[in-house]
């Protein structure tokens, strides 16, 4: 029995430091620009594909990592050079023309690479299971969180300890006045997410094998990760870190009963969020 | 320099666009063009179908326009509403002959569902909150909403709703209306005269609404809502009733689609059927009451044409969006239909410059 | 040093700036005042570039400004306090200061003993997020922002608001021994501490310059009294 629940908890741990990495970049996005970026789950899923066919091509997967991470990158550059920043502080249209990005972006991707199911990248030596006590775990989900964390605390160090993340979270509160002392801010939302892009793009590599390499996977994930913005609060980064985790451990054990219940009982609870405690964790004020 | 009275020119013209008066010929026209459009057409071209198809979408993206373009609020949940009302009546009269009755009732469970859905949305979404994040709640909920309507009928009410084949065999007997009188619901046209004759008169409802006050509050809600509850309303109340409204007439949608197709299933729960409302409403124009109209129309054209040769039309789709936003966000149809006016006026001046009419100002 | 010249300047379809035509000397204070809404911020936000100008110039030295982004202007030497704080609330009050070195490329520690003479209040509170700050502490800081990169052109915009008496008058001070290195416009409610403090004054009414003159000019002109109670 407790065999089941450490795997159930170790597979909703990586499932949850994924989303957080990829909930960070909608919750910064948002927060600086007041956007809901959809875009952000097809540039995840540009970044899977991308791996898989780097892995295809010279079967090192460190390669298909950066790759993926580059490319998404610059794809998400191009969106808000040339789409995203038109619309700043226009909600609805930011809603709409971040969804036809994401429409678009995911259409493309299954003109390329076909619609169905691919197999996801995985180098061999990390295919091997793990032994923790009696419990056997597989490794790639191990190694799974600790890029996740890795990256999670490299990005915290970024944000608190940085001139530029100090920058950013003084853009968070008042973005008219950074300006006023010289900073270019554009130049720093082009760059937040770009940065944004490009972890995702790493997460779309690294969750191919579990959350499965299709077209709309983006898609799926997008809702669940907007679970976890709303949980830990939108424009939180503090806040996705703690949420992540919680959601993808509540998955991973209602999926047990099924997936469809695991659907709704996320929702009912980020209904419940929403009615008593809008602001998540750490969101702003309410 | 002396401190003379200092008379600064102003060039501010003070438009009176505030209750514009129709002439009763504009009005009387404006209702003739519309019984036509409606009641007629279909009946006159080879395209019936497609010509059906836009008017009774017209009636859905008008109604939910009213909650989106009008008044600003972002909801993807009216197809949760459609659907309740279409699935409620469909499931009833696989039990139970009289559709008269059923189709009302599935109606009224919709217009409910959009009640709760729009009071849990709106109560949390307050004027002391930025705009975005209102925005974001109502998109949040409405989300949620069709998830977990979505499970409901995929699973408790597998049997009833058909599960992921949809909700077969509607009656194929006939609509009793009053005594003997009865619609032959395997007649295209005979279900046409009832969808055509309901849609025409909700619109005409519609219509009265969106063009008294209220509408004029509506829209001052959507650019400046704390303004509008120093004036005295109670704008929780006034877009709660709003969005209750759209949702009936999400109801009255669903039950026509019902009554024209005989089939309903759960993918218009998914938030992706209601996107296209959007899509529609920001195409045609948000701020226009007829605006959705011609945006459905152009929809579902394109949809038509461009299907057939390529399968491509969601990336289609996606970049007319994107450059819609980009360079058009206001819609086709405030351009549309202002073009009589400015094509009168530049006839106007034609006259004048020919030194035949003295200008009008 | 800076020229407005036939500024037309609004928010969307609104004007709120018509033909403003304004100048300041190197070396020297001048306020603007007027009643509320007569549009003393928005010309201020006009030469910072935070509202949308439709025709006119602003010349900062030799250089056009009119077409600058806003960073650009600020990289040039201009300061500005606006005034609602735009206190960045989440970070400390030491980060707040460092914000604006940051952007002009300075070294710390030899701009801050300016500011913390000033408002000695400000390294008692040096580790406290400034959204914790008292409203008048607030306004120190924001003033103290806009010093410490020793700029070439200081713009307040009705910094009395929200200020001790005695602190305004130390401000004032400041100003006074400051402007042979950093030129002062400032906008102002209060008429008496404009007075007090400038050596030209541009009165504003509805969008424009009603009248302008010296300080010793403005309070004896009789007519001068229906834009301004003095």
């Amino acid at each position: 029995m407790h065999v089941l629940i450490i795997t159930q908890l170790i597979s909703g741990l990586t499932s949850g430091v994924l989303l957080t990495l990829i909930a960070i970049g909608i919750a910064l996005t948002f927060g600086l620009l007041k956007v809901v970026n959809l875009s952000h789950a097809s540039i995840y899923t540009l970044g899977a594909y991308i791996g898989f066919t780097t892995f295809k091509v010279c079967g090192n997967f460190w390669v298909a990592l950066v790759l993926g991470a580059v490319i998404a990158g610059v794809v998400g550059v191009i969106f808000e050079r040339f789409c995203i920043r038109k619309v700043y502080e226009y909600p609805v249209l930011g809603f709409l023309i971040t969804f036809a990005l994401m429409l678009g972006l995911t259409q493309t991707i299954r003109l390329i690479w076909g619609p169905g199911n691919k197999l996801a990248p995985q180098p061999a030596y990390l295919m091997k299971v793990v032994y923790l006590g009696f419990v056997p775990i597989s490794s790639y989900r191990l190694f799974a969180i600790l890029v996740g964390i890795v990256i999670m605390v490299g990005m915290w160090f970024f944000i608190r300890k940085t001139n530029i993340g100090l920058i950013i979270r003084a853009s968070l509160d008042n973005k008219d006045m950074v300006n006023t002392f010289g900073i270019n801010s554009s130049l720093i939302f082009t760059f937040v997410f770009g940065l944004g892009s490009a972890i995702a793009g790493v997460c779309g590599v690294l969750g191919s094998p579990i959350f499965g390499l299709y077209p709309d996977v983006g898609g799926q994930m997008l809702v669940i990760c907007f679970v976890v913005v709303v949980m830990g609060g939108l424009g939180s980064i503090r806040g996705a870190m703690l949420a992540g985790p919680i959601i993808g451990v509540v998955i991973s054990f209602t999926a047990l009963i099924s997936a469809g219940f695991s659907n709704a009982i996320i929702f009912i609870l980020m209904a419940v969020i929403l009615l008593t405690r809008p602001m998540g964790f750490f969101g702003d004020k309410l | 320099m002396s401190g003379q009275d200092f008379g600064i020119e102003r060039h501010r013209d003070v438009e009176e666009t505030i209750l514009k008066k129709q002439s009763k010929l504009q009005f009387g026209a404006g209702y003739a063009i519309l019984a036509f459009i409606f009641l007629v057409l279909p009946f006159l071209t080879t395209y019936d179908v497609l010509v059906e198809d836009i008017i009774v979408w017209s009636l859905f993206t008008i109604g939910f326009n009213l909650a989106f373009g009008f008044t600003g609020m972002v909801s993807l949940g009216h197809g949760v509403f459609f659907g309740v009302s279409a699935f409620t009546a469909g499931i009833l009269s696989l039990f139970w002959n009289r559709s008269v009755v059923t189709l009302p009732i599935g109606i009224a469970l919709g217009t409910l569902t959009g009640a709760v859905v729009g009071y849990v949305s709106l109560k949390r979404a307050r004027v002391d909150v930025h705009k975005a994040l209102r925005i974001a709640y109502l998109v949040l909920i409405s989300i949620a909403a069709s998830y977990v309507t979505m499970y409901i009928f995929l699973n408790p009410l597998a049997k009833y709703s058909g599960a992921e084949m949809g909700l077969l065999g509607f009656p194929d007997h006939p609509l009793h209306v009053v005594g003997n009188l009865q619609v032959n619901l395997k007649s295209h046209h005979q279900t046409y005269a009832i969808v055509g004759v309901v849609a025409l008169l909700t619109i005409a409802w519609l219509r009265r609404i969106a063009s008294s006050p209220a509408g004029m509050i509506m829209r001052a809600i959507r650019e400046n809502e704390v303004r509008v509850g120093f004036l005295g309303y109670n704008t929780f109340r006034f877009k709660l009733l709003v969005y209750t409204i759209s949702g009936f007439v999400a109801s009255i949608a669903g039950s026509l689609y019902l009554l024209r197709s005989g089939f309903i299933s759960v993918d218009v729960f998914d938030f992706s059927f209601t996107s296209e409302l959007v899509v529609i409403c920001l195409l045609g124009g948000r701020n226009s009451f007829f605006g959705p109209m011609v945006g459905t129309a152009i929809f579902l054209i394109l949809k038509d044409v461009i299907s057939s040769y390529t399968s491509s039309w969601a990336l289609f789709l996606a970049v007319v969006l994107i450059l819609s936003v980009l360079y058009l966000p206001g819609g086709i149809g405030p351009m549309l239909f202002s073009a009589p006016k400015v094509l009168i006026r530049v006839w106007r001046r034609n006259r004048f410059l020919a030194g035949e009419v003295p200008p009008s100002k | 040093m800076l020229e407005l010249e036939n500024l037309n300047a609004g928010y969307g379809p609104s004007q709120v700036l018509f033909n403003l035509s304004m100048t300041v000397q190197e070396r020297e204070i001048v306020s603007i005042i007027g009643r509320n809404g007569v549009g003393k911020t928005s010309t201020l936000k006009a030469i910072l570039g935070l509202i949308h100008v439709v025709s006119g110039t602003i010349r900062f030295g030799s250089r056009e400004i009119s077409r600058l982004p806003t960073y650009k202007r600020g990289r040039l030497g201009i300061a500005y306090v606006p005034d609602d704080r735009g206190i960045f609330v989440n970070i400390t009050t030491a980060e707040n200061l460092r914000i604006p070195l940051i952007g002009h490329k300075m070294k710390e520690k030899d701009h801050l003993d300016l500011v913390l003479s000033l408002f000695p209040i400000l390294e008692e509170r040096w580790n406290q997020k400034a959204g914790t700050l008292s409203g008048g502490e607030q306004q120190m800081l924001t003033i103290a922002r806009g010093l410490v990169v020793r700029p070439k052109l200081l713009i307040l915009d009705e910094i009395s608001e929200g200020l001790a008496p005695e602190v305004i008058m130390n401000c004032c001070d400041a100003f006074r021994k400051l402007k042979f290195e950093t030129t002062i416009l400032l906008a102002e409610q209060d008429v008496r501490v404009a007075l007090e403090v400038s050596d030209r004054v541009y009165v504003m009414l509805n969008g424009a310059v009603a009248f302008h003159g010296t300080v010793s000019q403005v309070r004896e002109e009789k007519a001068v009294e229906k834009y301004i109670h003095i």
